[in-house]
């Protein structure tokens, strides 16, 4: 019985942050400040997500090394994106240079 | 669709990863078809594998919910004429590769009518893909090497990255990034990962004080209304 009030709650949890925003906040004129708010929201979210991730990839500590094939890929995913704004091929070219860095390492 | 093929072998693994968490059948696919996450139910049968308490679990799935919440509002300004009704279903078939696909097709152009059946047979696409997955995972057992060993985790990485390059356009949106980014590593000991909450906070506050800024010593800049995403 718990477990199925867990997965209820776990359900609601990530539903509602998908769900209320296109409920409630579309086709409304929001003040200028949450606007602004709203609008560097996403780059400060990805950048929280994506900077332990590439840093401290196995949670011990940061790796600011060649040897740490997250960094690496993680380095050339934003350079490829820089450049070519293209999004499928800068995540592509992303992806094949973590697994080759890997591969390398060993 | 390449997200399709990446499904696979993640929704496997889930299934896998919820019998050996100590979760029944009924259980391990009650909770892949109750989150449509596949982040949200990996750390969830990390968490319930480590006897976390529920309370943490279920603030650690809204923490990472907020990503959602980013997508959403995101799309915010094509969902304006889609039927209320409609938007329950999108809101719930919003995952990261429809998200990415979707905006794709939005930015560019190519996808004006019909968008909501567009998103609709995408997001079915894949959450039968990833439920029949799971299931096929469930079934091999504990046979399937672990997901951290395989370095399935980085290609959602690369796409937040890729985001964030093209996003990049302007001093104000890199200094929402640098500061959310010092922020979330300074902030690395807090308990249910709040330094991302945190960081997430200080990001926003600093892109839009840096806005403020500009716009007070410059009004026509306020004019320019960026795609940072």
């Amino acid at each position: 019985m718990s477990m199925l009030l867990l997965i209820i709650g776990m359900g609601l949890c990530s539903f509602l942050p998908r769900y209320l925003p296109l409920a409630v906040l579309a086709g409304r004129e929001m003040p200028a400040v949450v606007e602004m708010l709203l609008k560097y929201t996403p780059p400060a979210v990805l950048a929280a997500l994506v900077f332990p991730a590439v840093l401290t990839p196995s949670g011990k500590g940061i790796e600011l090394t060649l040897a740490n094939p997250y960094l690496i890929g993680g380095a050339i995913t934003f350079a490829a994106g820089m450049i070519s704004k293209r999004f499928l091929l800068s995540t592509s070219i992303g992806i094949a240079a973590f697994y080759v860095s890997r591969w390398l390492i060993g | 669709m390449p997200f399709l093929a990446s499904a696979i072998p993640m929704g496997i693994a889930g299934g896998v990863l919820g019998l050996s968490s100590g979760l029944s059948e009924f259980a391990t696919l009650g909770l892949a078809m109750a989150v449509n996450s596949g982040t949200a139910q990996f750390v969830g049968f990390a968490l319930i594998a480590d006897g976390a308490s529920w309370p943490a679990i279920i603030l650690t799935t809204l923490i990472l919910g907020l990503r959602m919440l980013l997508y959403s509002t995101i799309l915010i300004p094509y969902v304006k004429e889609v039927p209320q009704r409609w938007r329950v279903v999108l809101g719930f078939g919003l995952i990261d590769e429809v998200f990415f696909v979707a905006i794709d097709r939005l930015r560019n152009g190519r996808l004006t009518h019909h968008k909501h059946l567009f998103f609709l047979g995408a997001s079915g696409l894949l959450y039968v893909t990833w439920m029949t997955c799971t299931v096929i995972g469930m079934s091999l057992g504990s046979a399937v090497p672990d997901v951290e060993k395989l370095g399935l985790d980085f290609p959602v990485t690369a796409m937040f990255i890729a985001m964030l390059a093209i996003g990049l356009t302007n001093w104000r949106v890199a200094a929402a990034i640098g500061s959310a980014g010092v922020t979330v590593m300074l902030a690395h000991g807090l308990p249910y990962n709040l330094g991302v909450v945190l960081a997430a906070i200080v990001g926003a506050a600093v892109g839009a004080g840096c806005e403020l800024a500009t716009r007070k010593n410059a009004p026509k800049a306020s004019k320019e209304k960026e795609n940072v995403a």
